[in-house]
């Protein structure tokens, strides 16, 4: 999965995306690589998680060879039009740059090719051996790695096009670009990675490099503790431990119970998960990490990270 | 700031918001069926994408607009009966959409032109944030239809659950923008060939030539509508803030969750929306908070290394299970080490749980600072796929 230039990472919202970019981010890193993790809203998720300031369009080196940036339209346009256009920037001329993004606004994949211009952009440059994003949620990936081409369909000629161009060939390239879906052990969590995964098949180009599932509770009991444990819930053992202990440990039970049927139901989900899969082309990775839901924040991607490293090798 | 109980017991709505994932449309379920059954009131529950298992539990099999009474049929196997009525809705944004140009177009012609538009569902989904306008609109019309007394809605799955407050506001402002009367001005590309010759330039060299004319030509239609919109606008953004309606923010104790809570809680009071309850959701059961678990713990681990313990416990469940035969084919040796190795697991997941148990009572002070009130819902052991489920949600939730 790292071994590509451009990942998207993306999933329910609510999954833990930020989180498993940001641990991607150190992997990668820590495999001896120049990365770029580029954040695709401003709510600040990464910077939290990476511990930093406030993060900019204009990537920022905040740990050796691990550098993060945020997408901002705006800046987006303005650095295409110059680059790409060799035309002095719109904004110049006051109120254009709103009516530019009214039409940018209205025409379909506009938006989307900017950001994803950026992107390619960073990948072609090879300032970085890979860009990892913290892209927007399942609903929106799509018609994000698409917007090349559904620029290119609707507008038939003109520069435009003629850029979408070497921006579809990295974004379809398998060996360079791929989609990573990250999901929970919930039932919503995973029909909308299956959705997303067909939807990527079906509707674009683009490879889908990882299914990641994130906070899959741990095994509670070996297949003879199970055997054990629902004899230990039988009244008359529970009854002789009361009588030789002096203490009932139904609140034990209970607890452990509660786990157990928590990692019942997310090997459940998994299990559609991996079926669901199964029925659409072979996807090569499902990597599936712990849950640190109640670790520190500030400890959390360096465990996933670690986590991520040891799978990954 | 009420409880659930009174909550219930007020007519008009419920618009229960929080972050992705952390069981909004279960706890909608529930507080509808809780309404249901306590009280005699008619009551509806709108929800935009369910898990396929609620859906089924709340009757709903088909997706589409249409509203679908539960009958009592369902409440069957449960012990609480319905007193009032129980109605569950989805919403479907495209057929939403689609209705709302049929009902404000001025015309035939107009209708037509605009759903056949090929930039229709782009520009729509752009401009005004369509999932989020139409969740409120399928809300007043729900609403104003007079069939129910209390509607809870579920926010549909945004980034930003206040989006779909700013929807109403969002689809005036767009009406009333300058970009949408300069671009529809009758003189249009005379204008805005004379104001704005560089970006026209420029964006005919974007874009390429005639994508222009398109997007203003779609603008013009839509702008015949105008009057229907922004007067619907207002009245679903007067009912947002009329005092009948009610704002729960969901969450779990976690620390994600949380912080979106607290966001959203804070931009709703700005927006002088208010709070009227937070429910905290996959909270650990409550006799399993506190020292009694701890003892357990502690009186397991002497228990364990006890090896007479183990091995009269072994004798034990050796005989109890002759029936079943399970334990009986592990021989002495292997069923002591295999016991000891289980009760440590056990006790090790009771020290967790405590563990955990600690965390989230640090956390439910967050939600005790934002919320002057809360509920909680325990953690289950599994997902809720049935009516029967939900009236044990909604009951947990009652309790003070």
């Amino acid at each position: 999965m790292l071994d590509r230039q451009l990942l998207f990472i993306t999933g329910k919202g609510g999954v833990g995306k930020s989180t498993v970019a940001a641990s991607l981010g150190r992997a990668a890193v820590a495999q001896g690589k120049r990365v770029l993790l580029c954040e695709m809203d401003a709510k600040g998720a990464l910077s939290t998680l990476l511990q930093t300031s406030e993060l900019s369009f204009t990537p920022r080196e905040i740990s050796p060879n691990l550098s993060a940036m945020t997408m901002n339209t705006q800046d987006a346009l303005r650095e295409y039009v110059s680059i790409f256009l060799k035309t002095p920037f719109v904004a110049a001329i006051p109120g254009l740059a709103g009516i530019f993004d009214f039409v940018a606004d209205a025409a379909p994949g506009v938006k989307e090719v900017l950001v994803v211009g950026k992107l390619c952009y960073e990948v072609r440059k090879g300032n970085y051996d890979i860009v990892i994003v913290d892209a927007e949620s399942t609903g929106h990936i799509v018609a994000q790695v698409a917007a090349p081409t559904t620029l290119r369909n609707f507008v038939p000629l003109g520069p435009l096009n003629e850029q979408t161009k070497w921006m579809t060939a990295i974004l379809e390239d398998s060996q360079k670009t791929g989609v990573v879906v990250v999901t929970t052990c919930q039932e919503m969590a995973v029909n909308e990675a299956l959705e997303l995964v067909e939807a990527l098949q079906t509707k674009t180009k683009v490879s889908a490099a990882a299914i990641i599932v994130n906070r899959v509770p741990s095994e509670i009991f070996t297949k003879s503790q199970e055997i054990v444990f629902s004899q230990l819930n039988q009244v008359a053992v529970k009854s002789f431990i009361v009588k030789k202990t002096g203490s009932s440990i139904d609140l034990s039970l209970q607890a452990s119970g509660l786990a157990r049927a928590r990692r019942n139901l997310a090997t459940h989900h998994i299990a559609t998960l991996r079926s669901g899969l199964a029925k659409l082309d072979p996807i090569k990775e499902l990597l599936l990490l712990p849950d640190f839901s109640y670790q520190p924040p500030d400890l959390l991607v360096s465990k996933l990270s670690s986590e991520l490293e040891a799978e990954l090798s | 700031m009420t409880t659930v109980a009174e909550l219930i017991q007020r007519d008009g709505l419920i618009i229960v918001c929080g972050s992705g994932g952390v069981g909004k449309t279960s706890i909608s379920a529930a507080l509808g069926v809780l309404a249901a059954t306590q009280t005699n009131k008619r009551v509806l529950v709108l929800t935009v994408d369910p898990a396929k298992r609620l859906a089924n539990a709340l009757g709903l099999r088909e997706f589409g607009n249409v509203e679908v009474q539960i009958t009592s049929d369902l409440f069957k196997t449960s012990k609480t009966k319905l007193r009032g009525s129980l109605s569950a809705g989805m919403i479907d944004t495209k057929a939403s959409w689609d209705d709302l140009i049929s009902r404000h177009a001025p015309d035939e012609a107009t209708r037509n032109s605009v759903l056949q538009n090929s930039l229709y569902k782009n520009l729509t989904e752009r401009f005004v944030h369509s999932h989020d306008y139409i969740a409120i609109e399928r809300l007043y019309q729900a609403h104003s239809s007079g069939a129910y007394d209390l509607i809870v809605v579920d926010t549909p799955p945004s980034r930003n659950a206040l989006t779909i407050l700013d929807a109403p506001k969002r689809m005036q402002d767009f009406f009333s923008s300058r970009l949408l009367k300069l671009l529809t001005a009758n003189s249009q590309w005379q204008l805005l060939a004379l104001a704005a010759k560089p970006f026209y330039e420029i964006a005919d060299r974007l874009l390429g030539k005639g994508l222009l004319r398109d997007v203003a030509e779609f603008f013009t239609l839509f702008r015949t509508m105008e009057a229907g919109f922004v007067e619907r606008a207002k009245k679903v953004e007067a009912l947002l803030h009329d005092s009948k309606t009610s704002f729960v923010i969901v969450t779990t104790l976690e620390d994600a969750p949380l912080s979106e809570a607290e966001f959203l809680s804070a931009a709703l009071k700005e927006r002088k929306f208010s709070t009227h309850l937070a429910i905290a959701n996959r909270v650990i059961p409550k006799e399993l908070q506190g020292g009694a678990l701890t003892e357990q713990a502690h009186v397991l681990n002497d228990a364990r290394q006890n090896t007479e313990f183990i091995s009269e416990l072994a004798d034990v469940l050796v005989n109890t299970d002759a029936s079943s035969g399970t334990s009986s084919d592990i021989d002495e040796a292997n069923l002591s080490k295999l016991l000891t190795q289980t009760l440590e697991t056990i006790q090790n997941y009771a020290l967790a749980t405590t563990q955990i148990s600690e965390m989230q009572s640090t956390l439910l002070d967050r939600v005790a600072g934002f919320a002057d009130h809360f509920a909680v819902a325990p953690m289950l052991e599994s997902d809720i796929a049935d009516i029967n489920g939900l009236v044990t949600l909604g009951e947990n939730l009652n309790i003070v």
